[in-house]
């Protein structure tokens, strides 16, 4: 029998208090596209650093064409033939798109750098292996995201990897890109490259994977081919139990308009003519990447400049000039990027969850600190968030708990209209079905909310209406009986005006 | 053996005890290989000497746990000591408005310092940078680059009630000592308990974050630097009142201790950790390490050096400890 491309046997990784890797077995061959599921904790990542020589395995073996090897570090791995694209992009972004292509190893003749060489010869690796036409002089950083991901995917190929592992990489891409990297991937597929590609999304499967394997706490659950099996048995595997339904449905009770964004512009980028929620219901605002749902909402937040704007909550008109204003009326914005914007790390739990509320818990500037570590507790019963305490450091969480802890941290605010921000984005299947339920629960008080989406089933499964952005404007306000994903993308995409 | 290292350091007994077991340690070691320092005079002076980093150190905590640095407060410590013994010479003032008098100096600088960083948008490296010498040439213009003294230019009792500031005894133990362990109790509330210090950890942590929460960094930031050098003027009035003169250099420098203990004492460098008794902490290591060293008759260029050497040791496992908590999920 052929030797696999890559073979883990009975890898373990302890980490203080958990075990991140149980004894996981995994091979890969060459040619195949080997999709990698399992949700937040299962071990994903940290069994992607172990063969990226970022953590030493406590015990196990990796062999490479049945060749026991010892991955140092990430250069050692790189000679081994092994690569990765990870989620958060390792671009340089002030280098250009050459420098990139070459970093550690620029051509030089005696320390001297041969620019001219390495644009010619990155113009040709981008053509040949990624197909898309970037000028190598080019500086990264007036790239798009997508385009940035293409020189990383670039790089990688171009140091000869036959090992190549996708981390989410299309969690910030739209359609059409992503089918242009789907092409890249059969592509390397074709030339005998073996593939782990990582993603929450399921319904990307069909398109490339040959296999999947299921995680789950650090231990293999299963492995099969992806023609034998089901997203809904990879559901089920994943979670450990099946989950019948993806979306709690909820009869909600929708009251009067409470709020209304009216005449929002912001230069040529933004140009928003009104968007009414109503109490107690849930407004899904869907739309392509960077057609200005985050932007509007920050800069209605006072997070973001605008040159016009009008918040009109219970009748009265608003110009929230900072975040601070907002909170105080009751208007609510829950960032998209946890780590960036919406925890601090190094605090623990208690502190995050209170952050919001430093006045409400206090009296003439002085903590109480009994009401505090009180306000803390009760969300971590009432959100059964995940934490050995309320003194944990928040970065020592799960993503989903995380996620728990910011929605504690607004909801502790009495917030009459929250908007949420891509609220499931990285976060495992079982924890976005208890997002959703504390959703509607927020709903059932007569809280509006406003939800920016870029997952379409999402959108559709716990709006009740629907806005669609295109290009700063809002080009259509769907009710959720006639709106269908079709319809969204062609609103979206600007095929029906 | 970085990662064993790493290992150790992230004990979490170990970091609480972190900065005492230093203290003791550097304590203990001094306790038996010199014997001058049993003295307890030696230590008294130790404790004196100490009571000036002290302040210091706790207001770089709060600069630092802020996610800032403040390298004018050198510069500062010499200004509201010279002012305050202008403001006694010249005007023949009661002490306590020579005390206020420096004090405001500082809080003056700090508000400079906080309007440069929070209106003006500068990093406060550089910023701070820039004012050490602005704070530094305001004092060499005022004292026309004299020393100021006040010795036979005050009524007796003015300045008998200057030394007593200074270096006085109260039940055997100098009043500055007194001084700044009432403060470090404030200033321990009001990082801990109140709403302010509770900003200042969420803006030092994530500003992003911190201002998405309704907090105000800007006033949280500026708040910080006002309060650190107004506990700088106080450090520079008590060393005047210590050495009862302020020379065009004095306190030169001093911002380094007050990092050096501040670092020690568990603040991290990227802003979010630190506590007062940490800094109070380190800034006894400091006094410590100093007074061993001069008993010991290593000279001033060695001290340099080995204080040196002992700061970017601490910066370093201050490195290890956060790199291996970032990665450690």
């Amino acid at each position: 029998m052929e030797q696999p491309l890559l073979r883990l046997e009975g890898i373990t990784k302890r980490f203080p208090g958990v075990k991140a890797l149980d004894d996981l077995s995994l091979e890969l061959r060459a040619g195949e596209v080997h999709a990698l599921l399992g949700e937040n904790g299962a071990g994903k990542s940290t069994l992607i650093k172990v063969l990226y020589g970022v953590y030493r395995p406590d015990a196990g073996i990796i062999r490479i064409d049945g060749r026991q090897v010892q991955v140092e570090d990430a250069q050692h791995a790189t000679r081994l033939g092994i690569g990765v694209v990870f989620q958060e992009l390792n671009i340089c972004t002030h280098l250009d798109v050459a420098n990139n292509i070459f970093l550690g190893r620029p051509k030089n003749t005696l320390g001297v750098i041969d620019d001219g060489w390495m644009r010619r010869e990155a113009g040709r690796i981008l053509t040949d292996t990624i197909k898309l036409d970037i000028d190598p002089g080019r500086l990264t950083k007036h790239l798009s995201i997508a385009e940035q991901q293409m020189v990383e995917i670039a790089k990688v190929v171009s140091r000869g990897c036959r090992i190549i592992v996708f981390d989410e990489p299309t969690s910030s891409l739209t359609e059409n890109e992503i089918e242009h990297l789907f092409e890249i991937i059969l592509d390397l597929k074709k030339q005998g490259v073996g593939i782990i590609y990582i993603s929450h999304r399921l319904e990307e499967l069909p398109r490339i994977a040959d296999r999947v394997t299921v995680l789950r706490d650090g231990r293999h659950v299963r492995t099969m081919a992806y023609k034998d099996t089901s997203n809904d048995e990879l559901i089920s595997l994943m979670v450990g139990r099946e989950l019948t339904n993806k979306y709690p449905r909820y009869k909600r009770k929708i009251g009067d308009v409470i709020f209304e964004v009216k005449n929002l512009r912001y230069r040529n980028r933004l140009d928003i003519g009104s968007l009414a929620v109503r109490a107690g219901e849930i407004v899904g605002l869907a739309g392509l990447v960077g057609a200005g749902r985050t932007e509007s909402m920050r800069a209605l937040f006072g997070a973001d400049p605008a040159d016009a704007k009008e918040a009109v909550l219970f009748g009265k008109t608003m110009r929230f000039q900072t975040p601070g204003e907002a909170i105080d009326e009751g208007f609510v914005y829950m960032t998209e990027n946890r780590k960036l914007f919406g925890l601090c790390l190094t605090l623990d739990v208690e502190s995050n969850i209170n952050l919001a509320s430093l006045k409400q818990l206090s009296s003439t500037a002085v903590m109480n600190e009994r009401k505090a570590a009180d306000n803390a507790e009760s969300f971590r019963s009432r959100l059964a968030i995940k934490t050995p305490s309320i003194r944990t450091k928040a970065r020592n969480l799960s993503g989903g708990n995380q996620q728990k802890v910011i929605l504690a941290k607004w909801m502790s605010r009495k917030a009459k209209v929250l908007v949420f921000d891509e609220p499931t984005r990285g976060i495992d299947v079982g924890a976005k079905y208890e997002i959703y339920k504390l959703m509607n629960e927020l709903s059932d008080q007569g809280i509006g909310i406003i939800m920016i989406s870029s997952e379409l089933p999402e959108i559709l499964g716990m709006s009740d209406r629907v806005a669609v952005y295109r290009e700063g404007r809002i080009v259509a306000i769907l009710d959720i009986a006639q709106a269908d994903s079709a319809l969204i993308l062609q609103y979206a995409t600007g095929v029906k005006k | 053996m970085q990662e064993l290292l790493a290992k150790i350091l992230s004990n979490r007994v170990l970091r609480a005890l972190g900065p005492f077991s230093i203290l003791i340690a550097v304590f203990v070691i001094l306790l038996v290989s010199t014997p001058t320092f049993r003295n307890p005079n030696n230590i008294l002076q130790v404790l004196l000497s100490a009571s000036v980093y002290v302040m210091l150190a706790m207001g770089m905590t709060f600069v630092m746990v802020g996610g800032c640095i403040d390298l004018s407060m050198g510069s500062i410590v010499g200004l509201s000591g010279g002012v305050c013994l202008l403001v006694l010479r010249h005007f023949q003032a009661p002490l306590w408005i020579a005390v206020v008098a420096g004090v405001v100096a500082g809080m003056i600088c700090g508000a400079v310092n906080g309007f440069m960083v929070t209106k003006m948008g500068l990093i406060s490296f550089i910023a701070t940078l820039g004012s050490m010498w602005i704070f530094r040439g305001t004092l060499q213009v005022i004292s026309a680059g004299q020393t100021v003294t006040v010795r036979r230019a005050i009524p007796k009792p003015i300045l008998e009630s200057l030394e007593f500031l200074g270096s006085g005894r109260v039940l055997g133990i100098p009043v500055p000592v007194y001084i700044f362990i009432i403060l470090a109790v404030i200033l321990s509330f009001i990082l801990r308990r109140m709403t302010f210090g509770r900003s200042l950890y969420a803006v030092g942590s994530n500003p992003e974050a911190a201002r998405m929460s309704g907090i105000s960094n800007k006033w949280t930031i500026f708040t910080s630097f006002v309060l650190a050098d107004a506990l700088a003027g106080l450090a520079g009035v008590l060393l005047a009142a210590r050495m009862v003169s302020v020379q065009a250099n004095s306190g030169d420098g001093y911002e380094f201790e007050g990092i050096f203990a501040s670092v020690v004492g568990g603040t991290s460098m990227a802003g979010g950790e630190g506590t007062v008794l940490g800094a109070l902490v380190g800034a006894c290591v400091v006094a410590l390490l100093r007074n061993g060293l001069n008993l010991n008759g290593v000279n001033s260029f060695w001290q340099r050096i080995i204080l040196g050497v002992i700061i970017v040791i601490a910066v370093y496992i201050d490195t290890l400890r956060t790199r291996r908590s970032r990665e450690g999920t």
